[in-house]
């Protein structure tokens, strides 16, 4: 199955990216198996297909961090070397497909909450700051997440459409109605944005 | 007392002049100081230049290093091998940014110059794509980095001054016009306002087989083309006395010309230090193209601008190999911005400013422009020889995008960055 995947993988790279080549840091991303790899999951959740991205990302180890298996400890804060990179960003990806696609029952979602939190104590990023507030949704945490949320939103950092479909569960209004609106706008499958609500 | 004084004073008035100082010979060895190399390190002259008595960047930190051994055929990938026909492939992109000139040879410039063009770099090569970056550098920084560069100076002139201590003879320049013409030289030349200038005939010169081989005489004579100055520059950029025994003894790209000794070396430099130029053309900096009504898609503006030119210096450090570029993790003298230019969520993820808080790359200036635009758009004012207060152009030591990119940036913007 996985060599299924990793053969849809290349297809997929070869699809999105025809540009795929970097000269400085990376020569042609679609020879290194973990840049490749990286960028078939990144593609797949791009386009909704969990499913897809979930058999690309590889069981147990992949650097030295060996944090794949890993379910509930602090991520390291130093990696070592660019395999821990590849790692950690596999990682970041597994935790967020199993956030938006795993169906987590309370105690996994309370485990993914913490681990984005971990994430952000060390890398202050807005995708952190968005998937955290998508795991406190699922907690019921709403203010904390609208609050979040509603702070990257007002300096215009909001990562991806998914930031946006979630402000838009979390306001009313008009605020509602710029949240769904944006979402649209910026997310490439548009069935992940809540209906504007309509005008009177 | 007085009369002794008086006599002390004609006594030093009739000591014949101090002789000049001796001009260094062009190829003196070049010795970097301490100091100087702590600045070496900082600004990472090493990444593009070759810096005397300076290790050069590593490979994939350098700046032309991949293209180089691209093209030379000893490329090696952290991982498998490499087909002959992919490296084929690949030397069909890479048609540019494959050298820059040696340090080496800069004890010959004057060291003003130098300074001034650390502190406010322009165009000097015409047939090279890369140009000198507009670094955060300091005028003592520049002052000490010139001073490492040109240890020794024949005079200290300013720019201004004239470069030449006597007037050569007519019949001297004459013969130097002459000899420029009969030895070509502006087919690698260009010597903007100056009657022997031919844009045309110098960008007919130009080598542009991109299998050339490494090593081979097409491929100096591309490096020594693209690597070229305009002439116009020379009588303020060298030092006097440098210019004709360069041209009688060249090093780095420009090749030996066969039959020029010291005699035809002084009239060429002769011609070139002295004859008329015209007044560089004026350019003005390009209007902004209006917004297109027309749907921008990120896959487009992702293909023609940031993964087209931006993010080789704007990447992600995960994704692209632990550096993520200098316009990443810093580099150049330039404090990490953590700006990844390589993904959607990237360019949403905005840049540090210099408190280190996250800023959106969309946010609109004062005037309205969206701050990424307003960088695109400063490298235009750099170009004709301006600056923008608090913006620096971009992209960094490459020439202006086009106005067909920067509109389609801003197009993208305006309609909300859609996927």
């Amino acid at each position: 199955m996985r060599t299924l995947a990793a053969v849809f993988g290349a297809l997929l790279i070869t699809s999105l990216s025809p540009r795929a080549e970097a000269c400085i840091n990376a020569v042609e991303v679609t020879r290194h198996e973990a840049l490749a790899r990286i960028f078939a999951v990144d593609a797949a959740m791009h386009l909704e297909q969990y499913w897809f991205a979930n058999l690309m990302i590889p069981v147990g180890k992949y650097g030295n961090v060996g944090f794949l298996a890993i379910t509930d400890e602090p991520p390291p804060r130093e990696l070592r070397d660019e395999s821990d990179l590849f790692e950690m960003r596999l990682v970041d990806a597994q935790r967020v497909i199993e956030m938006r696609w795993g169906e987590p029952d309370e105690a996994d979602v309370i485990r993914l909450e913490r681990y984005f939190g971990w994430r952000l104590e060390s890398d202050a990023s807005p995708r952190f700051t968005a998937w955290r507030a998508e795991a406190l949704v699922l907690l019921g945490s709403t203010d904390a997440a609208r609050e979040l949320l509603r702070g990257l939103e007002s300096r215009d950092l909001m990562p991806e459409a998914h930031a946006y479909a979630t402000l838009a569960t979390l306001t009313t209004g008009a605020e509602q109605r710029r949240a769904a609106q944006t979402c649209r706008v910026r997310a490439l499958v548009k069935t992940i944005c809540p209906p504007a609500p309509t005008t009177i | 007392m007085r009369w002794l004084a008086i006599a002390l004073l004609i006594a030093a008035c009739d000591r014949p002049p101090s002789p000049p100082s001796v001009a260094p010979p062009v190829d003196a060895p070049l010795t970097i100081s301490s100091s100087a190399r702590t600045l070496v390190e900082k600004f990472q002259c090493n990444r593009c230049h070759d810096v005397p008595g300076v290790e050069p960047a590593v490979r994939d930190k350098h700046c032309f290093r991949c293209h180089q051994q691209i093209h030379a055929g000893t490329f090696a990938l952290d991982q498998g091998t490499l087909e002959p026909a992919t490296l084929d492939r690949w030397r069909g992109h890479i048609q540019s940014m494959r050298s820059a000139p040696s340090l080496v040879a800069a004890t010959r410039l004057r060291r003003a110059w130098v300074t001034q063009f650390l502190l406010h770099p322009h165009d000097v090569r015409p047939g090279s794509i890369a140009q000198m970056p507009r670094l955060a550098i300091t005028d003592a920084e520049a002052a000490q980095l010139a001073a490492a560069l040109v240890p020794i100076e024949t005079s200290e002139p300013s720019p201004d001054e004239a470069p030449a201590t006597s007037e050569p003879a007519p019949d001297e320049v004459a013969r130097g016009e002459a000899l420029f013409r009969q030895l070509a030289c502006g087919r690698c030349h260009r010597f903007t306002g100056a009657s022997v200038d031919d844009p045309a005939r110098h960008a007919a010169a130009r080598l542009t087989d991109p299998q050339r081989r490494v090593g081979s005489e097409v491929e100096q004579q591309a490096i020594a083309w693209t690597l070229a100055p305009d002439l116009r520059f020379a009588r303020e950029r060298v030092q006097p006395g440098q210019l004709a025994a360069w041209i009688e003894r060249p090093g780095g790209a420009m090749p030996a010309i066969a039959g020029v000794g010291p005699r035809e070396a002084a009239a060429l430099a002769a011609y070139i230090a002295t004859t008329p130029l015209a007044a560089p053309a004026k350019h003005e900096v390009p209007t902004r193209l209006p917004v297109l009504e027309r749907e921008v898609t990120y896959a487009e503006v992702s293909t023609k601008v940031f993964r087209d030119v931006c993010w080789h210096c704007h990447a992600v450090p995960d994704f692209a190999r632990g550096d993520g570029g200098p316009g990443n993790s810093g580099g150049f003298g330039f404090r990490p911005r953590g700006l990844d230019l390589s993904s959607f969520t990237g360019l949403a993820e905005g840049s540090f400013d210099d408190t280190g808080e996250r800023r959106s790359i969309f946010a609109k200036l004062p005037d309205g422009t969206p701050r990424v635009v307003a960088h695109l758009m400063a490298r235009h004012v750099e170009a004709v020889g301006g600056s923008v207060d608090g913006i620096r152009g971009m992209p960094l030591g490459l020439p202006p995008l086009s106005l067909a990119q920067i509109q389609l940036v801003e197009s993208w913007v305006a309609q909300g960055r859609p996927q």
